[in-house]
């Protein structure tokens, strides 16, 4: 090198030291570093040494939550395993949850907080500090308590078990209105069981393996399926895979010689293994049931083993029957008006199911007959209609009285029977404080739930905030009408959605989006909507503040979806948080001390950061409860223990009788389960499995610890009478008021019923005569069912987006070079960028079809159409011309269609020729009890576009 | 404009360009960047007194905040953005933290740094270009040895430019702020022109 040429030695002091032409240059090296630092060649080279490890955690791909083994190399992850020690998936793993990495990864996920600079809608959002976002929260939450209280405010948690963070920080804020998806998921199905048990989801007992006490003493994994009959009655468990072992189990169970049966209208993936599929007639779930149980009831006969259906013991854990039973009977001699046939005869269910009344009487000898079984009811065909209660309160029933309950191979309450979590950490001390509010002029003190707008306003026995109607009360405010703040009225001011969409989701489309964007002069009605998520979805676009949480591989939690007995798995950190994200523990304890800063009298030091210093304290404490339930069952789990004492602890120290026992309390304690331990033990906790667990009040939680068949009854204790039932509560409080909740006026009650009742469900021409009139224009019925590698979140996981399913998804684009579109200044424009898609390459929600109905409107496959409803509420979308659907009824994807964030990625490209099931949801009208949205009480009509 | 000139006015401009491309631009950036001056002879001198001439006389906080709004929007989020400032978007079927992000950081490895947490991946540009101005750092301050340049080189040839002009020309495409479309215009001309500059050093001063 030549002395003229080469390059200067130069130190970075005499850089400085630069005459003139370096001066500008020094400015901004004296401020501006390159960001790097050198690190020793020993830190080099073990860095550079390939490090792959491989971390235990669960899934949230979907609400199933698998328990997953994540690679990771070099920091970063690199394929998705399933975790061969939790049970519900025993090491599977579906093509939604291997393309984890898809989201996590994902370019479109949000990155750093937010705040909206446009109007609502828009989509024009300034990226700010953390600190400048929570400020923004916190001056407007302060406010907000200050003006209207706490109760103003609302934490919608979404669907991930995950939330108790949030629900923590927000019950400790002063509100009682914490929430999560399972309020709009299926709450009419749920009725049933809540009622009976006190428990919430039926399924059968086929997950597998499970742990079971052996006469030896000895513990074993379990892989045999007893069961000999699964009827799945809307249930679709191999797309709608909360209860994911349902999807091998049932399979293996057939293989073991079950029988399976599905009934519902579409030939749904789980009755494509089925021995029968039976295409109901939409919304008439309950009918057909009522009509089984009638026939159960008239045709059996305990001297004949081929017409024994009932097991008179459940009388030894019930009460009630006489009563349900008697109530039941009354409606024999009744006609219904739109058949003439008394009601619950196999003639009347054959008018109203159009399933041959031959065809009822066996399905209802097999169900009696055939033991153990396990009649199951699902998501979409009871907990998507108006009185879907019915079928809830009958299927019930109909297990109970046949004695598949609780039975080995028969079927199981998961709620009542999965290990209890969460305990202090979910921050329920908090809304028993007492608080005072002046209404109507006097100064009124009762405890913060009471407070609730839901419970103590229009939808007392909901269990369930009703999340489907709050468009209605953020635009009308909120009247309580029971309890001690009666009368008390006050604005929903601010909205926090974490995990959920319910613009797509939630009820109707369009209502929701006038709720969020209606005004008082300039002001948002409800003044501020924090959306917290890692994708970017719709309701994202109407939020002010946008807050990054970690994905589900950067946080910490608890996992543990509906088994057959207790068991939770933990949720581990597997990378490191990317970009600002912060997880749901972060997002707590910063925004506690804003709150506090700011001079927020609940929020205490003592509750947050100093009780939880770290993420791993507080999921210790949530932890703390585990297993929690209790002691019970055959065989028993520890023979060593009395029965009926909860259970705490790990389950070695329980095995190995490292315990206290209180007699006063009732309880065996061990040693507490901790992060630490599940990380010692592959992630997960088991405990062991039993059955019988309603002997004896076992786990049931109802008052009188048995089976009830009524729910509103009196007892007399120490020579006191008291109300006691699962609607005994808010009749009492109906009372009181001398006021009965709209949505069961317009059943003709005063107050809810104390045993079996029946009304008829709405837009159904077959079953209410109100609406036969209107069958002629709007031909169809309308029903949703889900995509579930594509649902709402994931579907900006492109690679899902190439895989049909169901006739519900399908790959009917056209031909189109899409210009990429981002958001822009002015809401979605254009990026400049193209990306071409070739016909018939990419899924879309489509609109299924018969293949007869379409040849009679002179539709082809992949016909453009609009739907429309009575309402006048449309939308459009490809029609998928198929038999597997029966004539008159279409079916729709849940969130598939018509999805307008541009945070999707191409499914937003093809918005405008899929169909949203929500443009056409009535959001007039909520089912009457819970208030959950009529997702399939819908009927249209067809136009060709 | 001699050597040594050109190797400070080097790693100005890449720890200037680092900032840039790192949110929020402060306003000390935005001075240094209307504030320096580049000789006459400096090949990119008129590129660069374009993205100066985008930048006003006078910083005033209403600039400034749209300027972070567009930023935002162009390359923050939420959801899709004209124009990701990571290679894996390009280069790995348009998903972030695949084998760009990786074999960057282990470039950095390799050369015995890393970068100071900031929550950036490693293949984020503004990441890459404090890895150029590191380079250029130590091409002021090691005497004599070819290898920040080598690095340098091999660096923006294989990792830096097979994106970054998709990314640039995204940019300018999608930017209404004058700033980031004469930001575009100048980074890609810069990257072009320091590996042709390099290409040239290597091949002339350390070829023995």
């Amino acid at each position: 090198m030549s002395a003229s040429t080469k390059p200067n030695a130069i130190s970075r002091r005499d850089f400085l030291k630069l005459g003139a032409a370096g001066a500008a240059s020094a400015l901004v090296l004296s401020k501006f570093d390159h960001g790097f630092r050198p690190i020793s060649s020993a830190q080099a080279k073990r860095a550079l040494q390939q490090n792959v490890r491989y971390v235990n955690t669960a899934c949230v791909m979907c609400p199933a939550e698998c328990g997953i083994r994540v690679k990771v190399e070099d920091g970063i992850a690199s394929a998705i395993y399933g975790n061969i020690y939790v049970p519900m998936n025993t090491n599977g793993i579906c093509a939604k949850g291997a393309a984890g990495i898809q989201m996590v990864y994902n370019v479109n996920r949000i990155k750093y907080p937010m705040i909206r600079v446009g109007e609502r809608g828009e989509g024009k959002f300034k990226r700010v500090s953390w600190d400048e976002a929570l400020d923004y929260i916190a001056d407007r939450l302060i406010e907000y308590k200050k003006k209207y209280g706490a109760e103003s405010v609302i934490m919608d948690a979404g669907d991930v078990t995950d939330r108790d963070p949030y629900w923590y920080l927000f019950r400790a804020f002063g509100t009682p209105h914490v929430t999560e998806h399972g309020a709009i998921c299926d709450t009419p199905r749920r009725h049933g069981p809540k009622l009976f048990f006190g428990g919430k989801r039926v399924e059968p007992d086929i997950m597998r393996p499970v742990l079971v006490r052996q006469p030896d003493g000895s513990l074993k994994n379990d892989y045999s399926y007893r069961t000999k009959l699964i009827i799945y009655a809307g249930w679709n468990p191999f797309t709608a895979t909360r209860i994911n072992y349902e999807s091998r189990g049932t399979v293996e169970a057939k293989l073991n010689g079950a029988k399976i049966i599905v009934i519902d209208p579409a030939l749904s993936n789980t009755a494509t293994k089925a021995d029968q599929w039976i295409p109901i007639r939409v919304g008439t779930d309950a009918d057909l049931f009522a009509a089984m149980l009638r026939y159960i009831l008239e045709h059996h006969d305990d001297s004949n083993p081929l017409r024994r259906y009932i097991d008179w013991s459940f009388l030894d854990y019930s009460q009630g029957w006489e009563e349900f039973l008697a109530e039941f009977k009354s409606w024999w001699n009744k006609t219904d008006p739109i058949n003439g046939k008394p009601y619950f005869t196999l003639e009347w269910a054959a008018q109203r199911t159009d399933i041959p009344a031959e065809k009822i009487a066996e399905l209802a000898h097999t169900f009696g007959i055939l033991k153990p079984a396990a009649l199951v009811w699902g998501m979409n065909g009871i907990g998507h209609h108006y009185n879907g209660y019915i079928a809830s309160i009958l299927g019930v029933a109909l297990n109970v009285i046949t004695g598949n309950m609780e039975v080995p191979g028969g079927a199981i309450d998961t709620e009542l029977v999965k290990s209890d979590k969460g305990g202090k950490a979910k921050g329920e001390d908090f809304v028993k404080r007492e608080v005072t509010r002046v209404i109507n002029g006097q100064e009124v003190s009762g405890k913060i739930e009471e407070l609730h707008m839901d419970y103590y306003g229009d939808w007392p026995a909901a269990w369930d905030d009703v999340v489907g109607d709050y468009p209605r009360r953020f635009l009308e405010g909120v009247t309580l009408r029971y309890g001690p703040f009666r009368d008390h009225q006050y604005p929903i001011k601010a909205f926090f959605i974490r995990t959920g969409n319910p613009v797509i989701t939630g009820s109707n489309t369009q209502e929701w989006i006038k709720a969020l964007t209606a005004k008082d002069g300039d002001e948002y009605r409800v003044g501020l909507v924090v959306y917290i998520d890692t994708p970017f979805l719709e309701t994202g676009l109407y939020a002010d503040v946008i807050l990054p949480e970690a994905s589900y591989l950067e946080r910490m939690s608890l996992s543990d979806i509906y088994p057959s007995h207790q068991l939770i798995y933990l949720r581990d950190f597997v990378i490191d948080k990317l970009y600002e994200s912060k997880t749901q523990y972060d997002i707590m304890i910063a925004l506690a001390k804003k709150l506090y800063e700011k001079g927020d009298p609940d929020i205490k030091p003592e509750d947050f950061w100093e009780k939880y210093p770290t993420e791993e304290d507080f999921w210790n404490e949530a932890l703390k409860v585990a297993p929690g339930r209790a002691h019970c069952g055959v065989p028993l789990p520890y023979p060593q223990y009395p029965v009926n004492y909860k259970l705490i602890g790990t389950p070695d120290s329980l095995e190995a009788g490292k315990v206290t026992i209180d007699d006063e309390k009732k309880v065996v304690q061990g040693e507490y389960v901790t992060v630490q331990w599940l990380r010692e033990h592959n992630g997960v906790a088991i405990w062991p499995m039993s059955w019988h667990r309603f002997n004896n009040g076992g786990v049931l939680k109802t008052a009188s610890k048995k089976v009830e068949f009524v729910w509103d009854y009196e007892v007399e204790k120490d020579g006191e009478k008291k109300r006691q039932g699962q609607y005994a509560k808010y009749n009492k409080l109906i009372e009181a008021a001398g006021e009965t909740p709209f949505a069961i006026r317009e059943l003709g009650w005063e107050k809810y019923a104390k045993t079996f009742y029946w009304f008829e469900t709405l837009w159904n021409p077959y079953t209410n005569p109100e609406y036969a009139k209107l069958a002629e224009e709007y031909p169809f019925q309308l029903i949703s069912g889900r995509v579930h590698h594509a649902m709402s979140g994931t579907q900006l996981v492109d690679w899902l987006g190439r895989i049909p399913t169901e006739d519900l998804w399908e790959p009917f684009n056209d031909d189109r070079t899409i210009d990429e579109v981002i958001i822009g200044e002015n809401g979605p424009t254009p990026s400049g960028r193209k990306v071409h898609i070739p016909k018939g390459l990419w899924c879309i929600g489509v609109i299924q079809m018969n293949t007869a109905d379409g040849r009679k409107l002179g539709l082809r496959k992949g016909d453009l159409v609009e739907l429309e409803t009575p309402q006048g509420f449309k939308t459009r979308g490809k029609v998928n011309l198929v038999e597997t659907i029966r004539p008159g009824v279409l079916r729709l994807p849940l969130g598939g269609g018509g999805r307008f964030s541009p945070g999707l990625g191409l499914t937003y490209d093809f918005r405008d020729i899929s169909p949203n099931a929500n443009d056409l949801t009535d959001p007039s009208h909520h089912s009457p009890i819970m208030g959950m949205p009529l997702y399939a009480d819908v009927m249209v009509k067809v136009k060709k576009l | 404009m001699s050597q040594r000139d050109y190797l400070e006015t080097r790693l100005t401009i890449y720890a200037l360009l680092r900032q840039l491309f790192q949110y929020p631009i402060g306003t000390e950036a935005l001075i240094a960047a209307r504030e320096l001056s580049l000789p006459e002879t400096h090949p990119l001198y008129r590129e660069w007194k374009n993205l100066q001439s985008s930048i006003p006389a006078d910083i005033n906080p209403d600039w400034e905040e749209q300027l972070r709004i567009e930023m935002t929007r162009l390359l923050e989020g939420p959801g899709r953005t004209p124009a990701p400032p990571y290679a894996s978007f390009y280069l790995d079927g348009m998903r972030l933290m695949g084998y760009p992000a990786r074999r960057a950081q282990q470039t950095y490895l390799e050369y015995g740094v890393l970068p100071e947490a900031s929550g950036l991946p490693a293949d984020h540009l503004a990441t890459e270009l404090g890895f150029l101005a590191y380079l250029a750092e130590q091409g002021l301050t090691l005497e004599s040895d070819p290898k920040p340049f080598q690095v340098s080189l091999a660096f923006l040839q294989e990792q830096v430019q097979p994106w970054v002009t998709s990314f640039c020309v995204a940019l300018e495409n999608a930017a209404q702020e004058a700033f980031f479309i004469r930001l575009a215009q100048f980074t890609r001309a810069y990257l072009e022109e320091d590996a042709t500059w390099l290409q040239t050093v290597l091949a002339n001063e350390y070829t023995h």
